[in-house]
């Protein structure tokens, strides 16, 4: 039995250091005041940033000595904190899964990080950095031995060994390149930049310099003087297309850094993936534990016919993208194989009322109608009446929406569809509802129809434009199964 | 498909919250009016008002919704505030333009909480919250209850999770 109080390997202080560097991400807003404060650039970037790195380093090294951990067959037990400090103690019946991850500069000296989740805790409740992996190894095993009564390692390890699972998916790197197309997150990116950037006269000045100073940017300044609208509206195109390819390119690299050599295997009631090019993520959790099943298909994956698969937990409120177990990119059929691997049955689609898009298109329609037609006779650019055609687009809209909104009630699973052009799924398991919530506005009033609001452990999801009594009666028959279940939900 | 042969007796037997909740609505009403009427003072006084009639007409509205919820709305969301407690279940109904009833099983209760702010001090009311294990806005807050009886409520509750059979400890 581990009874010494032990720390981290020294390089272990590297994650306390990267930790407190993203804490200083919350500093965000003083950017636009340090640009502005062109007199005092100096000073900040000569005297201030100096200090605020001693200040990393000493907060970083405090953090990984006053950090220390045991374990021992029924446990783990923690000690943090530099002014506040913290004693945890966590009970391996309390903790859910043990996760392992190797982040990029661990991996030359072949170190860990260990995380435990635990019910009721937002993401990971223990993360200690810098371990060996007989360590954490170790530690694992001590869970499982705790969690299936075998009294041996040997055992655990002999079960592993013969183990074969039932499923096992395993991402390509084309597979990788789809998913760097679908989920491009730093297309947002580039406005937000240049927002930033165009707040600093004095840096739009350095630059204009730079660039004008460069043979080319003078070779093309003669060239766009002696050529005609076409020409340049053309080129204008052409570099928007090389700068959204670029974004591309690198969302792609991302992808594949993130989820490189992605294998999933389905072990009964165990799902697990691992992945990563640099930081190595090996992530699991059973299959009681699932609170809600997200498949998504935007866009690009329409066209491209692949879906992106999210397994919720509890208290995974889908915020976090680094703690979610996800499949990044799977295909109709693969996408089938795992639903039914996790029992969710097909869905029977129903539609919601279509005089929703009647409503929808008075409000809205009404409301940007409004605002146009005053910008158009304030400024007098437009005729008012040119406000009116707001109506068909927001009418086309509303078809669009309405006609992907549907509600699924089955015998196990409750589902929710939304999307215009495409399209997300949210399934619950109708035993893991936590709250339930019928409601009635006026309008609603009028159409003899409600909203049901469904709440599970990770995520809540509604449905309006229904009848009040059909819903009631899905609220009810949820309730019913919800209170006659006696098995382990979370 | 969930059909009509699968759902629980709807017999409920609702229970009103008390009284004095509706004098303490109106309360925090005239709290909001007088809140109300500063601002628009202030407003008036720094000329972000352009003219008397706009700042008269401001003050006119601002009494008609006054008046309409101190003596409507205040007493007919007095008089659909009720909860219910069924087999399985706990009920919140509320609102009178915008209705709502919520429901938890009594499985999926964490926790509970007795709520007094200093208002509700006044009026000896008490409010309590019932927890789930949802993400947020998963609670049900049932306000206008008689100190007592919300204890009475809390014991009630809990008395009906501890019936409760214990889930097996199965094999993680």
């Amino acid at each position: 039995m581990q009874t010494d109080w032990q720390r981290t390997s020294p390089l272990g202080g590297l994650y306390f250091l990267l930790r407190n560097v993203r804490g200083l991400v919350n500093l965000w807003p003083a950017i636009p005041a340090v640009i502005a404060l062109e007199e005092w650039r100096g000073v900040i970037l000569w005297v201030g940033v100096p200090v605020v790195l001693v200040w990393l380093v000493t907060v970083s090294f405090l953090h990984w000595w006053y950090f220390r951990f045991q374990y021992d067959d029924r446990g783990i037990q923690l000690r943090s904190g530099l002014l506040h400090r913290r004693r945890l103690t966590l009970e391996f019946d309390r903790v859910q899964e043990i996760n392992l991850e190797q982040a990029v500069y661990f991996r030359p000296f072949q170190l860990w990080s260990l995380g435990l989740e635990s019910a009721g805790s937002k993401g990971e409740e223990v993360h200690i950095p810098g371990v060996r992996r007989a360590l954490a190894d170790d530690v694992r095993g001590r869970f499982l031995r705790y969690k299936r009564g075998t009294p041996t390692a040997e055992a655990v390890k002999t079960e592993q060994a013969e183990a074969k699972p039932d499923y096992t998916l395993t991402l390509t790197p084309g597979e990788l390149v789809r998913f760097g197309l679908m989920h491009n997150t730093l297309i947002y990116l580039a406005p937000i930049i240049g927002v930033l950037l165009s707040q600093s006269s004095g840096l739009t000045d350095v630059m204009r310099q730079w660039l004008e100073s460069r043979p080319w940017v003078q070779w093309l300044a003669v060239v766009l003087k002696s050529s005609d609208w076409f020409f340049v509206a053309g080129l204008v195109a052409a570099i928007l297309v090389l700068g959204l390819a670029v974004l591309y390119v690198l969302s792609i690299l991302l992808a594949m850094a993130r989820y490189w050599n992605y294998t999933l295997t389905v072990e009964g009631d165990r799902l697990h993936f691992q992945a990563g090019l640099f930081n190595r993520v090996s992530r699991g959790f059973k299959q009681h534990k699932l609170q809600c099943v997200v498949v998504r298909q935007g866009v690009l994956a329409r066209c491209l016919n692949r879906y992106t698969l999210k397994l919720q937990q509890a208290n995974d409120h889908g915020g976090n993208t680094d703690s979610a177990f996800i499949v990044p990119v799977v295909d109709a059929p693969t996408l089938q194989r795992i639903q039914a691997l996790l029992d969710v049955e097909p869905p029977n689609w129903q539609r919601t009322m279509p005089v929703r898009m009647v409503w929808s298109v008075a409000l809205y329609g009404t409301l940007c109608g409004v605002a146009l037609g005053t910008a158009a006779w304030s400024t007098s650019a437009l005729p008012v009446g040119w406000a009116l055609l707001v109506y068909p687009v927001f009418a086309a809209l509303a078809w669009g929406r309405w006609r992907r909104r549907r509600y699924s009630a089955g015998e196990q699973w409750v589902g929710f569809q939304s999307g215009l052009i495409g399209y997300q799924q949210v399934f619950m398991p109708n035993i893991k509802v936590q709250k339930l919530e019928l409601s009635q506005g006026p309008v609603l009033r009028r159409h003899d129809a409600a909203e049901l609001k469904v709440w599970s452990g990770a995520r809540s999801e509604s449905v309006g434009f229904v009848s009040r009594s059909r819903l009631a009666e899905i609220r009810d028959a949820l309730l019913g199964q919800v209170g006659r279940h006696r098995g382990r939900w979370i | 498909m969930i059909s009509s042969t699968q759902t629980q007796p709807t017999a409920t037997l609702w229970h009103r919250v008390d009284p004095r909740y509706r004098t303490y609505m109106r309360l925090k009403q005239v709290i909001v009016l007088f809140i109300g009427l500063i601002a628009l003072a202030l407003a008036y006084w720094r000329s972000f008002i352009p003219s008397p009639t706009v700042a008269i007409a401001l003050l006119a509205l601002f009494l008609v919704v006054f008046a309409w919820f101190y003596g409507v709305l205040a007493h007919r969301r007095y008089q659909r505030t009720r909860y219910s407690m069924r087999e399985w279940d706990i009920n919140l109904q509320k609102g009178y333009l915008f209705w709502s009833q919520q429901s938890m099983s009594f499985n999926r209760i964490q926790h509970l909480v007795v709520n007094q702010g200093p208002l509700q001090r006044l009026f000896g009311l008490t409010s309590l919250s019932v927890y789930s294990a949802g993400t947020h806005g998963s609670d049900i807050r049932i306000p206008g209850l008689r100190s007592q009886d919300a204890q009475n409520l809390k014991e009630t509750i809990l008395a009906r999770i501890n019936a409760e059979p214990q889930e097996p400890d199965d094999a993680d």
